[in-house]
């Protein structure tokens, strides 16, 4: 074969070959030394003492890239964790850069380099990390070395060993995670299970059907039968039932649970129709009111003519919740042909059922369901008959408060409501024809009977108390912790406890009263019931003044605060607290906002005043509170302050302490030594909110920390 | 003889008897009780934390049930409700309370999600803290498990229920600045931290609780309670604390609460120190399209916004700005929107009278509550997607209907957490 060369220039291209490899060799030797010195530089300054130094590190890390992983892991245990943490993030920005679309020969380099760092000698931190940055960007490759990891000593290892298998997508991990089901301990092998339902391919469903059945532990079944569930697999349903038909060691409300779940995804993603009869069997059967409710409202879509029945026979639900989402789906039907399909219904619903269904006809066509409610006017049934009487407008006969109290009673709840509203309607008669006794008493069972309906109890409990009757401020003070009525109540005792008490019987009038003066009301019932009490003669901030609280200030109202900065400010009450004159307690404004001073007030059981409660602005602000105490003599004490958030105190115009700072409440965390002069000594706080929690406590003890018995001294 | 009573004096008697006490109103702009509801509604409060206590002012007569893994939070709220209401550590076992008929959940962001859901599933309606969730995988499971479960879910950024949101909404959909083309968000910088050393936790402390689904790390003071909100793997910083409002007051008023961006472009400098891995400083760009937007949150803002209050949003029209300083229970809007009365016919945005009173309201009468979970978690992700192409350090271009991100694995990842056992969504 000939190339058609001399062998001079062959031999000068030898030549040159070799020279080019020589100088080729040189020139990576001398790369290869500047990424040394490169690397070294590097990992010098994130070492570096210097922040900033370290922080721009970080960005280096990617120019560096895979060759930093293992020094930066030596440096991740570093004994300054600055310099440890530097590490770690560049770590993870190498990861992330590797995990970058396009970036898969780097990512296939950085995996490996990581895979090399969980060696049996890792430490703990590192195993940790590594496996979670192989869950980023880890694939096929790095699955054995995982699946390692879940035989490690080290429990938490193994936990996030399992969680990066459940973060790699494809077989190789779902395979490792079956291996890992098969041969972890008993307890154990439920969250393998859940991984890989997770994950959700047929053959992860497979495995975890093997686990359904009878045969497997309660507490493993379970997990199996939740993971069908949870991947909407038809063959869950089998296996649920024959676990809800007899008892199987698992909590029964549990597998209703997961048997509604099921339902709910056939139903939406497999087949609806093949979804309604495990609906229909949970209405029936499923223990919780809340998972029939659900059964309901997913079998019965709102406005569906389909499901009437299903409606009609859930109003004979042992639960009201069900029988409220049965009757206002009825009532809210909707189309042509409702109207026949009510009256049918009516005509097939049984007895105790044909109230409310009369009733949504009713809702739905007044004309047309007044024949109906003629003929059932005359019925037996009193629910039947009070509904039918509700629609002919004819409930106000006095002669029906027997059947209306019955039908209020025990009646259907669609017909209770509207029973209770006969009861009272009967009872304000009674009350505008001046007998007291059956107003009073048709109010108060008006009041037991009414118990769904807030704006009846209302309606019930002012008749109550404007009945006159005695026992009427019992009934109020039994309704103080209502969660609806408390106000209301609260303003009914107190008007009838000044009564009792100007009648001379203080002792009752005052007990009445600290129920409503220490309780959690609107700051003007609460300072209303402390000024009654006042006025019979009794103070009820007298134990807590007495232990050194002081729990009545002038208060401005909230300022806005917007950080440290602003915390420092000198609003009008602090510039004015610091000069000459003193606080003038005029209102002033803020830009567009007026703050007035006002008297706070709270009988607390701890001496903290909660704040949140008192504004309508509750985050980001700031209040200044004020207070004189005037004492016999000149005296060294302490005042122990709590705050949630921050605060800051002034003592007759000089500044004693100031505290920025985001807390919660705790009681004297604060201590101020500080010397009350002889007289009236000015005390000004300043108490800041961020958000969440608002309070504070103030209470004055003397150098060693005993309170001070405010009660001696004045305050203003 | 018997005294006769007029209807006329009855009703006045009855319904004006607070008034013969003639009480006085110690403030009248800010008196207590004053958004109390009026509709009895028991409650479970889980997280009692500032939050949580915070929540006790409102529902302080209507809390039945107490839930918080520090034993001092526990015991703080029940001294502040006053009387007996049962008491756990494990929130389950206030879900299996029968009697409650909503859940407020007021914990750090990493428990949102999965008590949202068992809450839901075990038939209880629920207020969960903003920001909704921390992964988009949590998102989707709350949204579908209310919708599957029939229940009201309402996200706490109460911002929405604002008057002045109110007011900015129909000032800027009534065109007065023409259409917007650009919502620019501003707060103020993340902080740094410092170190403390790993320890044990304190005795009153349940701290594997507290790391609940979370992937296992030691108990240090500077990530517990409020410090959560500094940590990438637990908060995830201003962003999610104060974009939360910021944002979900930009959907509000730009009707945007069933889409998402279609780009996200975040970059941001990290602590210079401490354990705190937010960064401190940060911007990031969403792209969205029909209609075409842009949402950018800078953090620092801009020095002239910044000088009005620590954060909030301007919203570019084509014919103006308007300003909206705030975003949570301080949302203030220009005095131009504030003074503006929308004509017959103008645009009409959801009225809310106040955040915790629309959820109690809607609990009673099943409507939508003004921050419904499908738009939390709408702006919940814009967080999550900001945190996300920061942390992997490039732009991501997002999918809003399907919810996953385009042609990148590792961030599609992220999208989901697996969670220690034994907790699940």
């Amino acid at each position: 074969m000939t190339t058609g060369q001399t062998p001079g220039r062959r031999a000068r291209r030898y030549l040159i070959t070799i020279l080019a490899a020589l100088l080729g060799a040189s020139s990576m030797d001398f790369a290869s030394a500047q990424e040394d010195a490169d690397l070294k530089a590097f990992l010098t300054r994130v070492r570096s003492e210097d922040d900033n130094v370290r922080l721009a590190a970080r960005d280096e890390a990617l120019r560096i890239g895979v060759r930093a992983i293992d020094p930066l892991a030596d440096l991740m245990l570093d004994t300054r964790r600055d310099v440890a943490i530097t590490a770690r993030w560049s770590i993870e920005k190498i990861v992330h850069h590797a995990g970058r679309p396009g970036g898969s020969e780097e990512r296939g380099e950085v995996c490996a380099k990581l895979r090399g760092l969980l060696t049996p000698e890792a430490t703990l931190l590192i195993k940790l990390e590594v496996l979670t940055w192989l869950g980023y960007i880890g694939g096929d490759r790095s699955v054995p070395v995982v699946a390692r990891q879940l035989s490690d000593s080290n429990r938490h290892v193994r936990e996030t060993a399992r969680l990066t298998l459940e973060r790699i997508p494809g077989r190789a991990s779902i395979a490792a995670l079956q291996t890992g089901l098969e041969s972890a301990e008993e307890s154990v092998k439920p969250r393998f299970l859940y991984s890989l339902g997770k994950n959700g391919s047929p053959d992860a469903v497979a495995t975890i059907a093997k686990y359904a059945g009878e045969k497997t532990p309660p507490a493993l079944r379970f997990e199996a039968l939740e993971c069908l569930a949870r991947a909407g697999a038809l063959e869950g349903v089998a296996h649920l039932e024959a676990a809800l038909a007899k008892p199987s060691g698992m909590s029964p409300e549990r597998l209703w649970g997961e048997y509604l779940r099921l339902a709910d995804l056939i139903q939406d993603k497999v087949d609806a129709g093949k979804a309604a009869p495990l609906y229909r069997r949970a209405l029936a059967d499923a223990p919780h009111d809340y998972q029939r409710e659900h059964a309901l409202h997913r079998a019965c879509p709102e406005g569906s003519l389909k499901s009437l029945n299903l409606l009609v026979a859930s109003l004979g639900d042992a639960s009201a919740r069900v029988r409220k989402l049965a009757t206002r789906r009825l009532r809210g039907l909707g189309g042509v042909g409702v109207v026949p399909a009510l009256k049918k219904a009516y005509d097939d619903a049984p007895r105790a059922l044909r109230s409310a269904v009369l009733l949504a006809m009713a809702k739905r066509d007044a004309k047309a369901s007044r024949p109906l409610a003629e003929e059932a006017a005359e019925a037996s049934d009193p629910a039947l008959r009070v509904a039918a009487l509700s629609i002919l407008g004819r409930l106000n006969d006095p002669e029906l408060e027997d059947t209306l109290l019955k039908v209020a009673g025990d009646g259907p709840a669609a017909v209770r409501s509207i029973a209770i509203d006969g009861v009272l309607g009967i009872a304000q008669a009674h009350a505008m024809a001046g007998r007291s006794g059956p107003a009073f008493a048709g109010f108060s069972r008006g009041l037991e009977l009414a118990a769904a309906s807030d704006a009846q109890r209302s309606r019930a409990l002012a008749g109550v108390l404007s009945s006159g009757d005695k026992r009427a401020i019992d009934v109020a003070a039994e309704r103080l912790a209502d969660p609806v009525l408390a106000g209301e109540a609260a303003r009914g005792v107190i008007d009838l406890a000044l009564k009792i008490g100007k009648g001379g019987d203080a002792e009752r009038s005052a007990k009445y009263l600290q129920k409503v003066a220490s309780g959690r009301f609107a700051q003007d019932v609460v300072v209303a019931a402390m000024d009654a009490m006042i006025a019979i003669g009794r103070d009820p901030l007298a134990p807590l003044s007495r232990q050194g609280f002081v729990l009545r200030w002038q208060s401005t109202s909230p300022i806005r605060h917007r950080g440290a900065d602003s915390f420092d400010h000198a609003h009008v009450p602090e510039r004015q607290f610091t000069s000459k004159d003193g606080i003038d307690f005029q209102d002033f404004e803020i830009g567009p906002r007026r703050v007035i001073w006002r008297e706070i007030r709270q009988l607390s059981s701890d001496g903290m005043l909660d704040l949140a409660p008192l504004f309508r602005r509750t985050s980001n602000v700031l209040i200044y509170t004020y207070v004189e105490i005037e004492t016999p003599a000149a005296q060294d004490i302490l005042f122990k302050i709590g705050s949630d958030d921050g605060m800051g105190c002034w003592l007759n115009g000089k500044p004693l302490k100031k505290n920025y700072v985001m807390r919660g409440f705790k009681l004297d965390e604060d201590i101020v030594p500080a010397r009350l002069e002889k007289g009236t000594n000015k005390v000004l706080l300043k108490v800041l909110q961020g958000d969440g929690g608002w309070a504070f406590s103030f209470r004055v003890t003397d150098r060693d920390g005993k309170p001070i018995d405010l009660t001696r001294w004045k305050l203003h | 003889m018997r005294k006769k009573t007029s209807r006329r004096l009855f009703l006045k008697r009855s319904a004006c008897l607070g008034g013969a006490l003639a009480l006085p109103a110690i403030f009248p702009d800010g008196i207590l009780g004053q958004n109390a509801p009026n509709q009895k509604v028991r409650t479970g409060h889980i997280g009692l934390g500032g939050m949580g206590t915070g929540h006790l002012g409102f529902f302080k007569d209507y809390a039945s049930a107490l839930c918080d893994v520090d034993q001092a939070h526990l015991d703080r709220a029940a001294s502040r409700i006053g009387r007996y209401v049962p008491k756990y550590k494990d929130f389950r076992r206030l879900l299996d309370q029968k009697d409650l008929d909503g859940v407020i959940i007021a914990t750090p962001d990493h428990w949102h999600g999965i008590m949202c859901v068992l809450a839901c599933e075990a038939g209880k309606d629920v207020y969960v803290q903003k920001p909704a969730c921390k992964t988009i995988e949590e998102g989707r499971a709350m949204v579908d498990a209310a919708r599957r479960n029939n229940r009201i879910v309402q996200v706490g950024s109460q911002g929405r229920s604002t008057s002045d949101a109110f007011k900015a909404s129909q000032y800027i959909n009534d065109g007065n600045i023409g259409k917007i083309n650009h919502v620019e968000c501003w707060h103020y910088n993340n902080p740094v931290g410092g170190f403390k050393p790993d320890g044990e936790p304190p005795s009153e402390l349940d701290w594997d609780m507290w790391i609940g689904p979370n992937r296992y790390v030691p108990y240090n003071s500077e990530r517990v309670h409020f410090n959560f909100r500094w940590l990438l793997d637990f908060g995830g910083g201003q962003i999610r604390d104060r974009g939360a409002h910021v944002f979900s007051v930009a959907f509000f008023v730009m009707q945007s609460d069933f889409t998402g961006p279609v780009s996200v472009d975040a970059t941001g400098r990290p602590p210079e120190k401490g354990l705190w891995d937010c960064p401190t400083e940060m911007e990031i760009r969403y792209e969205f399209k029909n209609p075409d937007w842009v949402l950018t949150w800078t953090q620092p803002g801009p020095k002239e916004l910044i000088k009005l209050g620590g954060f909030g949003a301007r919203y570019h029209g084509d014919d103006g700005t308007l300003i909206v300083r705030g975003g949570d229970g301080g949302t203030h809007a220009e005095e131009k929107a504030k003074k503006y009365e929308s004509p017959p016919g103008g645009y009409a945005p959801y009225r809310s009278p106040g955040h915790e009173r629309n959820w109690v309201d809607c609990m009673i009468s099943r409507k939508r509550p003004i921050m419904h979970i499908e738009s939390g978690v709408r702006v919940a992700s814009l967080c999550i997607l900001g945190n996300l192409s920061y942390r992997l350090g490039r732009k991501l271009q997002w999918d809003p209907v399907a919810e996953r991100v385009v042609g990148d694995e590792e961030a599609n990842r992220f999208l989901a957490q697996p969670y220690r056992s034994p907790w699940r969504i």
